[in-house]
């Protein structure tokens, strides 16, 4: 019986934990028991602070999440301004960040490759300072720039006007609608969706209790924006920047293709240059064997 | 797209409203409206953006008054078959990011346009107002309205009848099996 034991990623944030998509938390599996017929039975110890808001109990909060809030510890908000500072978390974690907070900290982002969009250290660096945004409206349409951080950080204006895009959110009586548009003067296609406020952040008068234990089923909060908006906004970004999305073996960098292919002979090279123009023409620059 | 043909009806609108029209922005939203109003043969019922609605309200070809007064929120509402539409329009600085909202199904379609950029003149006939008319309909169909308005299909086209071959690819040592 195949059984994994994960270990808990380092706590340094330089460590990039680049997984496609982070829902495959790290737990300490505690077996219980053995029987003779291959069963075992683990308990899962859940880790003590949650990676992304996904995992995050009304006890335990991811710490960017807390770092976020505690910009606004001395001012009331209403839900719908505290939802949306949760939608721009999950933003974070999908690899978007505010304009001024890019920035600023634009020297301490690392890259993040096209085939994920989680990075722990980025995630944090971005929540050490609070994102820039308008309230229009006595705060019922808040809404900010985004900029999305990818492994490629140029400042040429044609790649920046495609990773820029705007979040805005509208609050229509119990309903927030999440609205990600492409930055003007492109035309490429906008993302929204329609939420319930209370769903997500409830009415609770609770003193002596943190902020955080008013929320509620952020798993879903954080599948409807990933799957509906930040995903495909994101999608959508690096396909028109050429970035390689799934892992390939025609997204390696090209130093390493002579080195893999001075193995083959010569009618293995044949074989590979006939794949496609890419590897016709690395299989060309490589004496065979 | 034969333009005359298919905004018959936008000249009677724009003359209803141009002593109101004091931005850009303004005939975007008055655009839209036609849309919504003479293809998807939508109902305006108002201003706001209340979601509760009673279901005789009867609705009208034209614009409700005050519907441009704040400069930078326009709420629409609309009726079709007894289903209730909202049309949200948001200015963020120099775009304007409109939102079409099916009350009962709840689904949201959203486009952003630059006014200052489509949007050449504020009075005359509509190829002098928005020079790239047919593409920004083809644009308001395709990403707003299409998406949310069911069962209603957009009846205009922006390209000319072209025929294309679509090759299907057919490996050659896989001869065609059947399924059973």
């Amino acid at each position: 019986m195949w059984l994994a034991l994960y270990t808990p990623p380092s706590t340094k944030p330089s460590a990039p934990t680049s997984i496609t998509a982070p829902n495959i938390i790290p737990r300490k599996l505690k077996i219980l028991s053995a029987s003779s017929g291959g069963r075992v039975a683990v308990s899962a110890e859940a880790d003590p602070i949650p990676l992304c808001l996904e995992y995050a109990t009304p006890e335990t909060i991811p710490k960017h999440v807390q770092q976020l809030f505690e910009h606004y510890q001395d001012t009331k908000q209403s839900n719908s301004e505290i939802l949306f500072l949760l939608i721009y978390a999950l933003a974070v974690e999908c690899g978007f960040v505010e304009e001024h907070v890019y920035r600023e900290k634009r020297h301490l982002l690392k890259p993040v490759p096209g085939i994920s969009c989680f990075h722990a250290g980025n995630v944090r660096i971005a929540t050490t300072i609070p994102p820039v945004y308008t309230h229009l409206h006595s705060d019922t349409v808040f809404s900010m720039q985004l900029r999305t951080v990818t492994e490629r950080q140029s400042a040429e204006d044609a790649v920046v006007a495609v990773l820029q895009s705007r979040l805005m959110v509208v609050e229509m009586g119990d309903m927030l609608m999440i609205t990600l548009s492409p930055a003007p003067p492109r035309s490429e296609r906008g993302y929204s969706v329609c939420l319930p406020i209370s769903r997500y952040v409830l009415n609770l008068q609770m003193k002596n209790k943190q902020l955080f234990s008013r929320f509620r089923k952020l798993d879903n909060l954080s599948f409807e924006l990933r799957e509906k908006i930040f995903y495909p906004m994101r999608v959508q970004q690096l396909t028109a920047l050429d970035v390689q999305l799934q892992p390939t073996l025609l997204g390696l960098p090209d130093e390493l293709y002579p080195k893999i292919l001075k193995y083959l002979d010569r009618k293995q090279l044949n074989v590979v240059a006939k794949v496609n123009r890419q590897l016709n023409s690395f299989s060309k620059d490589v004496k065979p064997k | 797209m034969d333009i005359d043909k298919y905004f018959y009806g936008w000249d009677l609108l724009h003359k209803t409203i141009h002593k109101d029209v004091n931005k850009k922005s303004d005939l975007l939203m008055a655009l839209a409206h036609f849309l919504l109003t003479k293809t998807y043969r939508l109902r305006c019922i108002g201003v706001g953006d209340e979601r509760a609605f009673l279901e005789d309200e009867e609705g009208s070809e034209l614009l409700p008054e005050y519907w441009n007064s704040d400069s930078t929120k326009y709420a629409l509402r609309y009726v079709g078959t007894k289903d209730l539409y909202l049309l949200l329009g948001h200015k963020a600085d120099d775009s304007l990011v409109i939102n079409l909202l099916n009350n009962h199904t709840k689904s949201v379609s959203n486009i952003c346009m630059e006014p200052e950029l489509l949007v050449q003149e504020l009075n005359g006939d509509i190829k002098t107002i928005m020079p790239t008319v047919p593409e920004i309909v083809h644009r308001y169909c395709k990403e707003l309205f299409d998406p949310v308005v069911t069962g209603k299909l957009c009846e205009v086209s922006t390209q000319t009848n072209q025929t294309r071959r679509l090759r299907e690819f057919k490996p050659k040592s896989v001869k065609p099996s059947p399924w059973f």
